[in-house]
């Protein structure tokens, strides 16, 4: 890693601490309401992280709701308010299980578009088997280029 | 100073029944001819009806059937048929300049051309004549002594037989027939009007018993005798008429071997006419002239008409014949002349052999003949017989040689082979028909045996210039081993007369390239009955000789090994002959060609084409026009065509073999197929559902709406 980048990534980090102590409240709420997302990454061993990414989009359509209402409260940044929208099961409930259908939409359209992808290549080699089998009827057997041929395209006697 | 001796290798037995026929011995290959038997009736034309049924015996001769015809006109007359048989040529090619011949004292040809038996689907070669033989002044030939007075010879024999031989003079043709047993009383008593009878059902000359013929036509095999020459027929007359006036035969209870010795040691006519018999009038001069053995002194036809205009002939210059100072002894018998130990060495190879090895024979020809040009030509036997090696068949070689080095005007004779430059041609027809050994005429056409003759007889002053061109001809077919070469080749180029051998069509008896398309086509109305194979050897050589442009341009493809190449080559060669021969319809040949062009269909290699041009042949199958067939099969574009899209399909299936091992690897293990385009489908899903959810989480915050 070059130090320019180093850099760039010290900054990062540094304005990324320094926004989250800005807006503690809200970090509150999005660390707390995130950790399905979290565990869902660290689950996660694709390079993709394709699961992580699903669970997290579904995750912060949860986690939103609570930010709002956060913000637009009369304190929107105030840890008390944070702390007491955190403390209500509601929220925990409504955070969570979004999160948890991110998992199931996961699951469910991996497994349905896999399935459907293998049905489709298992029609294809059957399709392929019958389109070897029309050119070898109507080529004859040494159109599989196994044979030896002559100028003519035609299998040398000894090779019949 | 002594020849060093010539060393030969042992010499082989000689075989059982190897002896020549006609050379002098009894015996030989057409000593068993037996005709073959025939039966129902034959059409010459449509106008002339053979009974096979009715043979004519006393017209008739060993080899050659005659038989009853009638004329199918109005006049409904009555005729003689000779039917030929395949294994003797007839010599079919002057039938038509005989046909002209108009001489009372010849039987008259009617038509020559082939008879056809419906029933057994046979065709022979036919000679048709009035039937005005009447009876034969004799039934045989042999020891005959008519003691006819010679002046009744002279006008009723004598007279008109000339007048016969003048005519046939005048149309070049040579009758090869002359004897006794073929002259017939014409039905008149009183021999007042002789007819000579048929010779051309055979091959010059074959139907001649030895002692009619002159000693170097005698030597020959009867099939190997050649053409020969008028002063032959007039030699054949000057023995006839011996016979009609001798009242004693000197050579009475003989046989033909001592007969021939005979004339080779004493002449013929000391031969044939004893000295007790005293002739009057002027038929002895004629008889004398006519029985010179040596052609020089023999009469021409000219001469015998001076004589008979009354002219006395002035002597001509004679050459004495060669006789040695000390006679030969071989194999328990003296010789002063060359020819009859040129006959005895011949058939004597194993003492030949010792003759030749000591030396005895060359101190022989320079002592006691002193003939300086045979000891020349004794050396060139040795070293032409050693050209080749001296292999197995050196001593062979090398007895032929000197057998024409001590008579180079008698017959070539190699191992069982004693024929003329000209007979070769229909000693090598019979043998083929025969079922012979053809290796001994391949080796008289490949070696230098014939080119030693020819060099000794141009030596001697024989005019070889035919020879030589016919003869390596012959030698330039024999190297070529390929179809429409070899000695089927040599074969038809020698013989103009022979039919067309090839076991497919030969009972057709087909002698041009239209009359053989047609014998195809009479065959393949039977298609069982047609062969795997049309063109052979002796088909293609045929057609080469007849017509060398319906078949020369179609000879690699006819003797390719790939069937659809011989396929081809065939329809080709059988197209041209129909269109060359304007054949407008070939129905059956055509219709079996459709299926005989099997092969051609697999030289594509796409099934539909084959099927597109199966369709196409199905339906020009019956219009008769080879033409056709070909035209659709004949196409070079629809070939290119066609391989460039089987290499399109080759590369179809390398791609779609690719795909389907791709494929199915991939699908091997199902729990990873498919996955990660699962995975991205559903971040889209989830994220759409989450964008949705977002704003309308917004959009409730945004109205006043509240979640807690």
């Amino acid at each position: 890693m070059s130090k320019a980048n180093a850099f760039r990534k010290h900054l990062l980090t540094f304005v990324f601490l320094v926004t989250a102590a800005l807006f503690g409240a809200s970090t509150m709420i999005l660390f707390f309401g995130m950790l399905p997302t979290i565990a869902a990454n660290v689950v996660d061993k694709s390079r993709q992280k394709s699961r992580a990414i699903s669970v997290g989009m579904m995750n912060l359509s949860g986690v939103m709701p609570f930010l709002l209402e956060l913000w637009m409260s009369p304190a929107p940044n105030s840890f008390d308010h944070a702390l007491t929208i955190l403390l209500q099961p509601k929220t925990v409930v409504i955070m969570y299980s979004i999160a948890a259908a991110g998992y199931a939409i996961e699951a469910a359209v991996t497994g349905m578009v896999a399935t459907m992808l293998q049905q489709r290549a298992a029609a294809r080699l059957r399709r392929i088997d019958f389109e070897v089998q029309e050119l070898v009827d109507r080529w004859n057997y040494y159109v599989d280029g196994a044979t030896q041929l002559d100028d003519a395209g035609f299998p040398y006697p000894n090779d019949d | 100073m002594a020849k060093p001796p010539v060393k030969t290798v042992p010499a082989p037995a000689p075989a059982a029944g190897s002896m020549i026929d006609g050379a002098g011995d009894v015996g030989g290959s057409t000593e068993a001819f037996r005709p073959t038997p025939l039966s129902g009736k034959m059409m010459f034309g449509d106008s002339i009806e053979i009974d096979l049924g009715k043979r004519i015996p006393q017209y008739g001769n060993r080899y050659v059937g005659a038989f009853a015809a009638k004329s199918l006109a109005s006049d409904g007359r009555d005729l003689l048929a000779y039917v030929c048989e395949p294994q003797f040529t007839p010599r079919n090619r002057i039938g038509p300049s005989y046909a002209s011949v108009a001489n009372p004292a010849l039987l008259r040809l009617i038509g020559s051309g082939i008879g056809k038996i419906a029933e057994s689907h046979t065709n022979r070669f036919v000679f048709i004549y009035e039937n005005a033989l009447g009876a034969p002044i004799a039934e045989n030939d042999v020891g005959l002594t008519m003691g006819m007075k010679s002046e009744k010879v002279m006008e009723k024999v004598v007279t008109p037989m000339i007048s016969v031989l003048k005519d046939l003079r005048d149309y070049d043709i040579v009758h090869g027939g002359i004897r006794i047993s073929n002259l017939y009383n014409g039905g008149k008593e009183n021999y007042d009007f002789v007819v000579l009878g048929e010779a051309l059902s055979l091959p010059p000359s074959m139907g001649q018993p030895p002692v009619y013929e002159p000693i170097d036509r005698a030597l020959a095999q009867p099939t190997g005798r050649g053409i020969g020459t008028n002063q032959d027929d007039l030699y054949s007359l000057g023995v006839t008429l011996a016979m009609m006036i001798r009242t004693r035969d000197p050579m009475r209870g003989k046989s033909d071997a001592e007969i021939l010795q005979n004339k080779m040691q004493y002449g013929t006519y000391a031969t044939l006419l004893s000295p007790d018999d005293h002739f009057s009038g002027s038929i002895v001069e004629l008889m004398r002239g006519l029985l010179y053995d040596d052609r020089r002194q023999r009469w021409t036809l000219e001469e015998v008409l001076a004589w008979q205009d009354g002219r006395r002939l002035s002597p001509k210059q004679t050459t004495k014949k060669l006789r040695a100072a000390r006679p030969l002894t071989f194999n328990g018998k003296t010789y002063s002349f060359t020819m009859p130990l040129a006959r005895d060495i011949f058939q004597r190879p194993t003492e030949a052999a010792q003759l030749i090895d000591s030396g005895d024979l060359y101190q022989w020809i320079k002592r006691s003949l002193d003939d300086e040009t045979m000891l020349v030509h004794f050396d060139n036997a040795v070293k032409s017989a050693e050209e080749q090696g001296r292999n197995s068949l050196y001593l062979d070689r090398l007895i032929a040689r000197m057998a024409i080095c001590l008579d180079p005007e008698g017959p070539i004779r190699y191992k069982n082979l004693s024929i003329t430059g000209e007979g070769i041609a229909t000693a090598l027809a019979e043998a083929f028909v025969a079922n012979k050994d053809l290796g001994t005429y391949a080796e008289v056409f490949n070696g230098s045996l014939l080119s030693y003759w020819m060099t000794i007889l141009t030596d001697l002053n024989h005019d070889m210039a035919s020879f030589v061109t016919r003869f390596d001809a012959c030698r330039s077919f024999m190297r070529q081993p390929g179809m429409g070469f070899g000695l089927e080749r040599v074969l038809y180029f020698l013989n103009p007369d022979v039919h067309c051998l090839s076991p497919v069509v030969s009972r057709y008896y087909a002698r041009t390239p239209e009359e053989f398309i047609m014998a195809c086509e009479y065959l393949a109305a039977d298609k069982s009955s047609m062969p795997t194979k049309l063109m052979d050897r002796h088909s293609v050589a045929f057609l080469c000789i007849k017509d060398r442009k319906v078949a020369e341009p179609y000879l690699f493809d006819m003797g390719a090994n790939e069937p659809y190449r011989y396929v081809m080559g065939t329809l080709r060669c059988l197209t041209a002959i129909q269109r060359y021969g304007k054949i407008t319809t070939l129905r059956n040949l055509t219709n079996w060609m459709a299926d005989f062009i099997e092969p051609v269909y697999e030289r594509f290699h796409d099934r539909d084409v084959r099927k597109e041009l199966r369709r196409k042949i199905n339906d020009v199958k019956d219009r008769g026009d080879l033409g056709r067939l070909l035209g659709i099969l004949d196409n070079a574009e629809l070939l290119r065509i066609d391989l460039a899209n089987f290499r399109y399909a080759m590369r179809d299936y390398r791609g779609l073999v690719r795909e389907r091992e791709d494929l199915g690897s991939r699908l091997a293990d199902g729990r990873y197929y498919g996955r990660r385009e699962g995975r991205e489908t559903s971040v889209i899903v989830s994220g759409v559902i989450s964008t949705l959810l977002i704003v309308g989480v917004i959009l409730m915050y945004l109205n006043g709406g509240r979640i807690l």
